[in-house]
Order: C-alpha cells, then sequence, then structure tokens
C-alpha cells in the first residue's frame, strides 16, 4: 500500500510552472473532514448544477433563488470551450450572445449568496457534441489519441460519434492553456475571497473518454514517449527494464508498448515457462496508463494555476465504473483535492451503489459525488425521479457526505431536474427540498459512520483483470458502468497460476463483502493503492492475495500487522513480485490465511474475526436478512441518523432491534426516532417494526438516544 | 438526420420515461426486473428452471481455435463450463442458458470491426450514417462467421444506406415541419413530443413542459385540446406536416396492432386523431381499410360460401381508382427502405410487450397486415390481398380473376357490414380520408375541411352529423 507522497515511479512529465503575475492568496478555503470551509464558515459540500450557457439570461436569477431554496449554498456550472471559442483564440463571454456572459452569472451568484463550483474542462461531455470540445480540436490530428494501427479512436455518443483527443498530446496541452487563460481572463479575480469561487474541478470524467480498454489507446508518439521514460524511470535503467519484460532493449526506442493481450496458456508444453512470465510488460502498461491519466490532471491543474485559477481546493471526478477504470483514485487524490464519483443509478442497483458508496468511503478523503444524477442525458436508461432520489438516499446511507445534484436546473439534453429552464420549481422539488432539509438539519455532513473492517482492493489485480478484458471497446469501463461485475469479461485463462487471479480475487471480494453483511459488521472497500495512515484506522484488513503481489504493499500489509491490526488473506502467499520475478515475501505476524472457495468459508472466517473482537458488529439488527441498517454517529458516539432499507421489490415489515451495548439497560430508555421524508415518530426500546415498501427506505433522525453507561468505545476509521 | 445542434428540452422524468416506454417498453421494464439482492450476484450462478422466461444474451468468446475463453449471461452473469459444440452449431444453445439469444465472438473481432467502421467514417456524416457503418462492419463480421449471432436477427430487414433514410425521412417529414405525438391519459397529458425537420435533419424535440409553457393548462379534452397544441407547435417550433393525437390505451394498442384496417378504423372512429394527414397517410389508410375490407369479406365468403355479384360493385370503383391513383403518385416508406418500420416496431412490441398484444391481431395474413404506413403494395397487391389469405375460403376451382371479382363484390356489400357493426362509417369514411387528403396536399397548414367524392357535403360537417359533435 503505497505511502501517500509523490509517486517516484510516475516520470510523467511535471509541466512547468509559469510565472504568475498575480499575488499569492492565502489560503480561505479548505476542505475539511466533514465539508468545505470558507472563511469561518464551514459548509456541507452541496451544490446544484445550473447551465448559465443553455438558459435564457432572464431565468438565471429565478432559478438560483429555487436552487437556493432547495437548500443548497453552491450553484455549479461546466465552463464549455466549446461554445465560447467562436475561432482558434477568439471567444465570447457574453460580447455578442449575453447567455455566454460567465462573469455575470457568477458574479449574480455572489449577489444573492451564493458560492460557486466551476468546472472550465477542458473537456465537459455534459451531453454536448464532441463532449464541448471545438470541432477543430477534435479533428486535428496532432491532438487526438492514436489506436494501435495510428488510427482514430472514436467514441459513439450522439449526436456525432467523434474522434478523442489523448492525454499525452503536446499540441492538446497547448490548446488547452490558451483557453484556460481565456476563462481565467474573465473570473480570476472572482476566487474567493473576492468572489465567490471556492471549488475547482480539473477536467472531467478522465478515463480516456470511455474508450478505456487496455490496447483501444493511447498510442500517440507522445504517450510512447512518455511510455519509455515512465518504464525506465521504474525499473532504474533500460537493462533492468528488458530483464522484467523478458525482452531485448538495445536503446530507448526498443521500448514498444504492447497491442493486445498476447499471454496465453494454450498450447503450453512441458518445461516451457508458464505464459505469466511475460506478464510484466502488460502490467507495466496498464501501470502506465493510469499515470498517463494523473499526469494529465497534474498537468491541466498547472495549466489553471499558471493562468490564475488558484487559491482553491481542486477536484475530480470519476464516471461510473470506477474499480475497472484505468485511473488510481489515490494518486489523483495527490494532485487534486478532492476526487468523487458520479452517480446514476435506478432502485435495483441498491447494490451497486452500495458498493460504489463503500469503495468511496474507504479510499478517498471526503467521499462525495460531484454528479448526483437527478435525472439523467435522454439517450441513458430512462431514470425516474423516485430511482435518483433513492440513489442519491442510499449513497447518503452508506457514506456519501456531499453531492452535487446534476442536474438541478433544467437544460438541453436532459430530463428531469427538479427545476425547470424557467426557474420554476417542479413537483419533484418538494422530495429534494425535504431531503437536503433533512440533511441539514441532523448535520449529516459532521457525522460519520463507524466502519472498522476494510476489505483491500489489489490494484495489481485489478490491473490484471483490465489486461485481459475480452471484449474490446465494449470496455471494462462499460461492462461495469451497465451492472456486471469489474471482472465480467476478463479471459479465465490461468496464465500458469493455480488459477484465473483476475477473475479470483473478485470472487473473494464479493464473498467477504456478502458475508460482513450476513453478520451485520459494516465495512468498506479501500483501493490498494491508499496510503499507510489511511489502513491503519481499521480493526481488521482483509486482503485477496494469490501468487503475485507488490512488495511495496505487502511490506506495508505486514507492518500493520505487526502493529496490532488484523489481516486475513488469502488463498496464496504471493511469490512473484510485479516483475513477475520470484522474490522472498514475509508472512504477516498475527495474519490469518484463509481458502475461500464456498460462501461458508468467507462466513466462517468472519465469525472467527467477531469471537475475536466481537465489538466490530453494529448494535443494531434488521431483519429479515434482507434489510439493510446503517448508523450514523456524531463525534461521541452518539447515534443520530438511522437508515432502514428495504431493496427488494415486495413491502416489508422490518424488525429493528437493539443489541449488544446499545440494548437497553432499562424499560425506560427508547430511542426517539423520526422519518424526516414523512414525519412520522416511533420509539425505539428493544425492538421496533417498520414498514418499508419495495424498493424503499427511512431516513431515520435520532432525537434521543440514551446509552448505557458501560459502553465499549471502539475505535473510529474512515 | 439528427442535427449536431439537435435540442432535447422540456422533458420531466415522468414524461420522457413515458414516451420511451412506449416505443421501447423493454427499456423501461429493465429497471422493473428484481433487484440485485446480494453483494456478490457473480457467485450464485443462475440455472434457468422450467419454463422461466428467458432474458438476456448469452456472450461466448472463443479464440481462433475456438477454445472457449469467456461465457457470461448479461443479466445472470458468469457461465461457468459452458458446453459448446461449435460456434457455428448454437440451435438450442440460448434455451439451455436461459437466454433469448447467443453471441459467439471470436476474439479481437470488435477491435477489428470497431477500427474498420471507424476508419470508414467521414467527419461531415451524421449520426445514423455513423451507425450504419457499425452496423455494416457488424454484418461484415457475421458474413465471415467471426460474430455469430443465434437466432440472427432482422434476416428479412435490408440494411439502408444513409441516402435511403435520409429519402425515407423526406417523405414523412419535409424541412421546416413539424411531427407532433401527444398521449392522454383519462384527462392529462400523458407524454408528447414534438420534433422538427430543419435543413435536412432533426433540430429540435420538444416535451411537454416546453409545450404547455405555450399553450398554458389544457381543457382535459384531449379531442379539442390536441388542436390547441397543433397551434402552439405551429407558431413557435414549424408548421405541423403530422400530428397523432390520441388516449393512451389506443396509442398503445395500435402500436403494437398488425391487424389490418386497425389505424384505419381507428381514425374513422376518432380514437385516435392523426391530423393533418399528409398524401401518404391518407393513402395508406385508405389502404388499410380496403385491406380490413378485403380481409373481411375472405372470412365472411369462408362462412358463407356463396358468392353473387353486386351493384354495390360499382360504388367501390370510384374510390379504388382514385386510390390506385394515389398509389401511383406517393412514395411509400415501405418502398424506400424495404421494410416497414411500423411493422417492424410492432412485432418489437409484441415480443417485448405481449400483456399488451392486440387481442384482435390476428396472424391470417402477414401481407394483408403490412404497409400499414408504407403503402408499398402495387396495384394488383390491393386486390390480391384476398387471394393471399391463408384461409382462402373461394372455390379452388373457381379462376383467379373469378375470384378475385367475387371478393370485392363481397367486399362492397360487407363494407356496409362493417359499417353498421363497427362504426367505421363505410365508403363515406373512405371518401373522408381522401378528401383530407386532398386539402392536405394543397395547404400545410392545419384544417380539417375536405371535400368528399360523395354527395358533396363538407366532411367535417359529416363527421359531426354522425358523432353529434358541435363547434365551440
Amino acid at each position: 500500500m503505497k505511502p501517500r507522497r509523490p509517486s517516484a515511479r510516475s516520470p510523467v512529465a511535471r509541466a512547468p510552472r509559469a510565472p504568475s503575475s498575480l499575488p499569492p492568496r492565502p489560503a480561505k478555503v479548505a476542505i475539511t473532514r466533514h465539508g468545505l470551509r470558507v472563511g469561518e464558515r464551514e459548509i456541507p459540500l452541496h451544490a446544484g448544477s445550473m447551465h448559465y450557457f443553455r438558459l435564457e439570461r432572464e431565468a438565471w436569477r429565478p432559478a438560483m433563488r429555487e436552487l437556493q431554496n432547495l437548500g443548497l449554498p453552491i450553484v455549479e456550472t461546466y465552463v464549455p470551450w466549446q461554445v465560447h471559442e467562436v475561432g482558434p483564440g477568439n471567444y465570447d463571454f457574453g460580447r455578442v450572445d449575453p447567455r455566454k456572459d460567465l462573469r455575470a452569472f457568477v458574479e449574480l451568484a455572489g449577489e444573492l449568496g451564493l458560492y460557486v463550483f466551476l468546472r472550465p474542462g477542458p473537456h465537459i461531455n455534459s451531453e454536448m457534441t464532441w463532449f464541448g470540445l471545438p470541432e477543430r480540436i477534435v479533428y486535428d490530428k496532432a491532438c487526438q489519441a492514436r489506436s494501435p494501427s495510428q488510427g482514430p479512436v472514436v467514441l459513439g455518443f450522439p449526436p456525432r460519434m467523434f474522434p478523442v483527443p489523448s492525454y499525452a498530446s503536446r499540441t492538446y496541452f497547448a490548446e488547452v492553456a490558451r483557453w484556460y487563460e481565456a476563462v481565467a481572463h474573465e473570473v480570476r479575480d472572482l476566487i474567493y475571497p473576492k468572489g465567490p469561487i471556492v471549488l475547482l474541478q480539473v477536467d472531467n470524467e478522465a478515463s480516456y473518454y470511455f474508450r478505456d480498454a487496455p490496447y483501444d489507446q493511447d498510442y500517440h508518439p507522445d504517450a510512447i514517449e512518455k511510455l519509455r521514460d515512465w518504464v525506465i524511470a521504474k525499473h532504474g535503467s533500460l537493462e533492468e527494464a528488458a530483464r522484467a519484460h523478458r525482452a531485448s532493449y538495445a536503446k530507448r526506442e526498443d521500448i514498444a508498448a504492447p497491442t493486445r493481450f498476447d499471454v496465453s496458456d494454450e498450447e503450453l508444453e512441458e518445461g516451457e515457462t508458464p505464459p505469466y512470465d511475460r506478464l510484466a510488460l502488460h502490467l507495466d502498461w496498464a501501470a502506465f496508463r493510469e499515470d498517463l491519466i494523473t499526469g494529465a490532471i497534474r498537468e491541466f491543474k498547472a495549466l489553471l494555476e499558471a493562468a490564475g485559477l488558484t487559491g482553491v481546493p481542486t477536484t475530480h471526478n470519476l464516471p461510473l465504473g470506477e474499480i475497472s477504470s484505468p485511473t488510481s483514485l489515490p494518486d489523483l487524490e495527490e494532485v487534486v483535492d478532492l476526487v468523487g464519483l458520479d452517480y446514476y443509478h435506478a432502485r435495483r442497483e441498491h447494490r451497486v451503489v452500495k458498493r460504489r458508496t463503500l469503495y468511496l468511503a474507504g479510499t478517498s478523503r471526503l467521499p462525495i459525488a460531484p454528479e448526483m444524477g437527478v435525472g439523467a442525458p435522454p439517450w441513458f436508461t430512462p431514470l425516474s425521479h423516485e430511482d435518483s432520489l433513492y440513489c442519491a438516499m442510499v449513497a447518503s446511507a452508506y457514506g456519501l457526505r456531499g453531492m452535487c445534484l446534476y442536474m438541478a436546473v433544467d437544460r438541453d439534453r436532459w430530463y428531469g431536474a427538479p427545476i425547470d429552464a424557467m426557474g420554476n420549481p417542479r413537483l419533484e422539488a418538494a422530495s429534494w427540498k425535504r431531503f437536503l432539509g433533512a440533511l441539514d438539519a441532523t448535520s449529516f455532513h459532521t457525522l460519520t459512520r463507524r466502519t472498522p473492517v476494510a476489505i483491500v482492493l489489489p490494484r495489481e489485480h485489478m490491473r490484471l483483470s483490465r489486461a485481459t478484458h475480452l471484449l474490446g471497446p465494449i470496455t471494462p469501463v462499460t461492462v461495469e458502468a451497465v451492472g456486471m461485475s469489474p471482472v465480467e469479461a476478463c479471459s479465465e485463462a490461468d496464465l500458469g497460476f493455480d488459477g484465473p487471479i483476475q477473475v479470483l480475487w473478485w470472487k473473494m471480494v464479493a464473498r467477504f463483502a456478502e458475508a460482513l453483511t450476513a453478520r451485520n459488521v459494516p465495512y468498506v472497500l479501500v483501493d490498494g493503492d491508499v496510503g499507510e495512515p489511511r489502513l491503519r484506522a481499521y480493526r481488521a484488513l482483509i486482503v485477496p492475495s494469490y501468487e503475485v503481489a507488490s512488495r511495496e504493499h505487502w511490506r506495508t500489509l505486514t507492518q500493520i500487522a505487526a502493529d496490532g491490526a488484523h489481516v486475513i488473506f488469502g488463498p496464496a502467499m504471493p511469490r512473484l513480485d510485479e516483475t513477475l520475478t520470484p522474490r522472498p515475501f514475509e508472512v504477516p505476524r498475527g495474519a490469518t490465511r484463509v481458502l475461500v472457495d464456498r460462501d461458508e468459508d468467507a462466513l466462517a472466517a468472519i465469525d472467527a474475526l467477531l469471537e475475536e473482537m466481537p465489538e466490530l458488529g453494529l448494535d443494531l439488527v434488521a431483519e429479515p436478512a434482507h434489510v439493510e441498517l446503517t448508523v450514523h454517529e456524531n463525534d461521541a458516539g452518539e447515534p443520530r441518523v438511522i437508515f432502514v432499507m428495504n431493496p427488494a421489490k415486495e413491502p416489508v415489515v422490518a424488525t429493528i432491534t437493539r443489541v449488544g451495548a446499545w440494548a437497553p439497560d432499562g424499560p425506560d430508555e427508547p430511542w426517539l426516532l423520526e422519518d424526516v421524508m414523512t414525519g412520522q415518530s416511533f420509539a425505539l426500546e428493544a425492538a421496533l417494526e417498520l414498514t418499508l415498501a419495495g424498493g424503499s427506505l427511512r431516513m431515520l433522525r435520532v432525537s434521543s438516544a440514551p446509552l448505557a453507561a458501560s459502553r465499549d468505545e471502539v475505535g473510529r476509521a474512515g | 438526420m439528427i442535427s449536431e445542434d439537435v435540442r432535447i428540452q422540456g422533458f420531466d422524468a415522468r414524461a420522457f420515461t413515458n414516451l420511451v416506454s412506449l416505443f421501447a417498453p423493454n427499456v423501461v421494464y429493465r429497471h422493473e426486473r428484481d433487484p440485485i439482492d446480494s453483494d456478490a450476484p457473480e457467485l450464485a450462478p443462475h440455472l434457468p428452471e422450467e419454463g422461466e422466461v428467458r432474458d438476456g444474451t448469452l456472450v461466448v468468446v472463443v479464440s481462433d481455435r475456438g477454445t472457449v475463453r469467456k461465457a457470461f449471461h448479461t443479466v445472470h452473469g458468469r457461465v461457468r463450463d459452458l458446453e459448446l459444440e461449435s460456434p457455428e452449431r448454437l440451435e438450442g444453445v440460448p434455451e439451455r442458458y436461459g437466454a433469448k439469444r447467443v453471441i459467439v465472438l471470436r476474439e479481437g473481432v470488435l477491435e477489428d470491426l470497431f477500427a474498420r467502421a471507424s476508419a470508414r467514417m467521414h467527419r461531415e456524416d451524421d449520426y445514423v450514417a455513423q451507425w450504419l457503418q457499425v452496423v455494416r462492419a457488424i454484418r461484415e463480421e457475421m458474413d465471415a462467421g467471426r460474430l455469430v449471432i443465434h437466432p440472427r436477427p432482422f434476416t428479412s430487414v435490408p440494411l439502408p444506406t444513409s441516402q435511403l433514410v435520409r429519402r425515407t425521412l423526406d417523405s414523412v417529414l419535409p424541412d421546416d415541419r413539424s411531427f407532433v405525438l401527444a398521449v392522454w391519459r383519462g384527462h392529462s397529458l400523458w407524454t408528447a413530443a414534438a420534433l422538427r425537420r430543419r435543413a435536412g435533419e432533426i433540430d429540435w424535440v420538444a416535451g411537454p413542459d416546453q409545450l404547455l409553457a405555450w399553450t398554458g393548462p389544457l381543457g382535459g379534452d384531449w379531442r379539442r385540446d390536441h388542436r390547441v397544441l397543433s397551434q402552439a407547435v405551429t407558431a413557435h417550433i414549424a408548421p405541423v406536416h403530422l400530428g397523432l393525437y390520441g388516449d393512451l390505451r389506443s396509442v398503445r394498442r395500435l402500436l403494437r396492432s398488425r391487424e389490418a384496417g386497425a389505424w384505419a378504423k381507428a381514425v374513422a372512429s376518432r380514437e385516435v386523431i392523426l391530423h393533418p394527414t399528409p398524401p401518404y397517410v391518407a393513402v395508406a389508410l385508405g389502404a388499410d381499410a380496403v385491406r380490413r375490407v378485403a380481409q373481411k369479406s375472405t372470412d365472411l365468403l369462408g362462412r358463407l360460401g356463396v358468392t353473387e355479384r353486386l351493384d354495390p360493385l360499382r360504388q367501390l370503383v370510384p374510390v379504388l381508382g382514385a386510390l390506385r391513383g394515389r398509389v401511383a403518385e406517393v412514395a411509400s416508406v415501405t418502398q424506400t427502405l424495404g421494410f416497414d418500420p411500423l411493422k417492424l416496431l410492432a412485432q418489437f412490441l409484441e415480443r417485448v410487450d405481449p400483456d399488451d398484444a392486440d387481442e384482435e391481431a390476428s396472424d391470417v395474413d402477414g401481407a394483408a397486415a403490412s404497409g400499414r404506413f408504407g403503402d408499398a403494395d402495387t396495384e394488383s397487391d390491393l386486390y390480391d390481398v384476398s387471394a393471399k389469405s391463408a384461409a382462402d375460403p373461394l372455390d379452388p376451382s373457381a379462376s383467379e380473376d373469378d375470384a378475385e371479382r367475387e371478393a370485392l363484390a363481397r367486399a362492397a356489400t360487407l363494407y356496409g357490414h362493417l359499417d353498421a357493426d363497427d362504426g367505421a362509417g363505410g365508403v363515406d369514411d373512405l371518401g373522408d380520408l381522401l378528401g383530407d387528403a386532398e386539402s392536405a396536399n394543397g395547404a400545410a397548414d392545419d384544417d380539417e375541411h375536405g371535400q368528399d367524392e360523395g354527395d358533396g357535403r363538407d366532411t367535417s360537417e359529416r363527421r359531426r352529423e354522425r358523432e353529434g359533435d358541435q363547434e365551440p
């Protein structure tokens, strides 16, 4: 597990920081544990999206007012390059078309008391043709990403398929610099404290424009040059790189990117080196592609700063399919201040929302959704109002602490926003107002969900899964985004290992997730790239381990185990490092090695863990088994919000029971609960029956929760 | 055909989902499926049970040597130990794994076909043209055996070129004209959409929010409200070339119906309103009505077993003559495309939403049921429909000409019966429709008035008399 410092393995060139003519501003806005500190005030990261350039100017004020009426302190907008550029280097920011007056929009927000979350791209998607980039950029071959045959890499989104830009192209970065300068010229003096801009997003959903399959891109000459630098930096020398790749490199230019996964265990004869011997190049390619994105975000951020857009926290958002995505959330959070996930889900995807949020809660600095879908684009699968609201509430239940309603105000190529394009509230606005009001009233952003157990997702195995993807342009992200598992389309070849690691690691994660849920133990999913300090916050770590592992990660694991955390690993002790070279690996002291072939094996492992640490379980139990329950506590450890969820289609009468440290001491210690959406009140003594409609949940505010004096303190994580 | 600047606006979640559910209910129903009930659904391989409805697609990836590299079901997940005799022999495979179809992919085929399609795209291609390149590449791989889909879809559907699709759109919706669909449920507007075509492309799709912003609150009687909507669209978007207005139940039934005459009857009885009716629509409705008559005559001939030459035939002749002329003038959608998109839609809807299938639909004669809006049939086909019937009751020893004459003779009589039984209005209604076509042909603006070839009375006047409707 990588220490949280700039990685020495990322030789992607840092853009030289151009001297700014503007004096540095004191840091007045900061990301905190709970949200955003703006001056002396801490606010939750609750925002609503409104695209000034797609609305009539006279709608801005009423729409912003309605946004405030919903309870949102921040308005978010993209700044579309394509809309403002009227010719190369020539921009309209309202001089000709008043709807494009970005400055007026930001000033109006400030006048009304709203803060601004600005997203200047360069690419914004936003259902715009060419994703909001100027047509001349996407058709400039020097800017285009390249396929293995040096052809364009085309994205199939409506209303026009288009060739996507390269995250390595020097030409593209030069164009972006000019664009950022144009934006900065309009609004750099509106950065807080001088103006209302408090957050900036760098680029958008950086995942190779959904053409993320391992050998889709990027073979642009600039990318290949970066690859060569990267490989030599990682291995220390050309000779070591050749040794790792089982290749012969006489000169730097001999390093070539793989164009397909050519490691096969077919026709393997006795005595031949196992196929995995040739895996190192493919794993390096997978890791390089992650670093290429990270490096590009770093360069974009430097360009923003050079233009004077600086002094406030920066963010980035990852789209659906984050586990399959060739991006490292922890690495990105070394570059920007906060990385979140975008959510667009139907009610039946409750488990997917749960999984994604647990990953975000376990991995990011502050779990937020830069885009919490309210409605959807017309070419997406249809989502109802109930779908959107349910998704937002379920994500909150599992630990989301901030969100930007996307869209809060309706616009072209969208449906379902709670405020229409003239600034009038739709019927759906009432539910959103109630929910956001409940988050505010409970100070939800200040609460914590105790999750003492973490399942670690080893990044080296995630890379192997990507490398063995079999559906080409139906990419790993696409497969995951439509609801299948991140390893659904992976090859099942053994590659010379005892089993197909690229599939098995996820099976183990899934088994333990199921077992922890069954035993009512709150947990999170943690990216294997998070730093050691984050991992130390957990009482127990569950780590899928196979023949190959990162030495650095394993060292961290053994150290954490030695310092007292309970580590469950297995099924195999690693014996090969990431270059597939045999190495000794230390057995983590006191750890438990498990063989998990069946669901019962994972349950048995969790039962054994609970035998040793019974406090890991939640002291509130829901029945029947499919009803899920989460509890959010204040800093004193007092429960303040309880979510009770029924993901099934059929209604259910759920029984909630206080157990363990929360069991009542006597008959007069009921918890007083209020359903924040319906206003119903309940008293939870020892147990309580709650009716839940199919596909619904209750968010219960705890107004009083007397706790037994003898309750043990349990370490809090995350 | 779709503008790169296309505007799509004015939909709340409910109206949009309703609109999608009309034409692609399976997409909406997908969300109504049972939720994923586990944190680890991939661990519970699903084995199809006896009688279980098949769903989803079985995807199999094979190596160059034919070894199965991966198999999964798009709904149920990973499939282990797939038994596949060969990629060419797939009978029974979907059924065995509870899937509707199986797709077998040679490893690398998707990369190749996407690369080939991308290389063929031109910067000026629109979205339809781009997708046609992808579909073309898919068909090439299917022909080469590197991509196998079983059962093979759309075997009888030729792949149109983008020029053909554009010509079809030209015949359906001219430039600077709009198409309106509005569906009510009871007194409420359930969904609506107005499409505009400009410079050859659809550039604006406006939803109910947008439309109602222009009309203000509607009265709740859709047979009157449709005029207000139409006027608003004309004023703010473009003159309406074709409008379809109706109650939800009727519209859904008609979209799924393959019964001859269903649309003609619905229009004639004002179960739905098609207004204005461009020439090709009027002609198609007329032909639809004749087919209905012919089918009815066939049925009754079969029951009665009696034929006789009757004077009413003469009444039918001028109507059919005018119809014949229209068919020659008006290019039909089906002729242009080579397939009937409405029939295809009906088949699709029947497959994905069988509970809503038209109860009256009969499968007696696929040819008779075709060409509802695509009036592709030649002149001889108009008369030939009854002879194609699978349940041809005519005396097999009779000559083809004799059978034809008898069928038409009966049709004239039975059209009168149809009038009495179904309230369709008989020959007069057909004349009404043709009269509407005359006026629509001459003036693009809405005008319900037209002349028929009967007694010279104004169409709307006679309709009001029939229905007791009064102008406000």
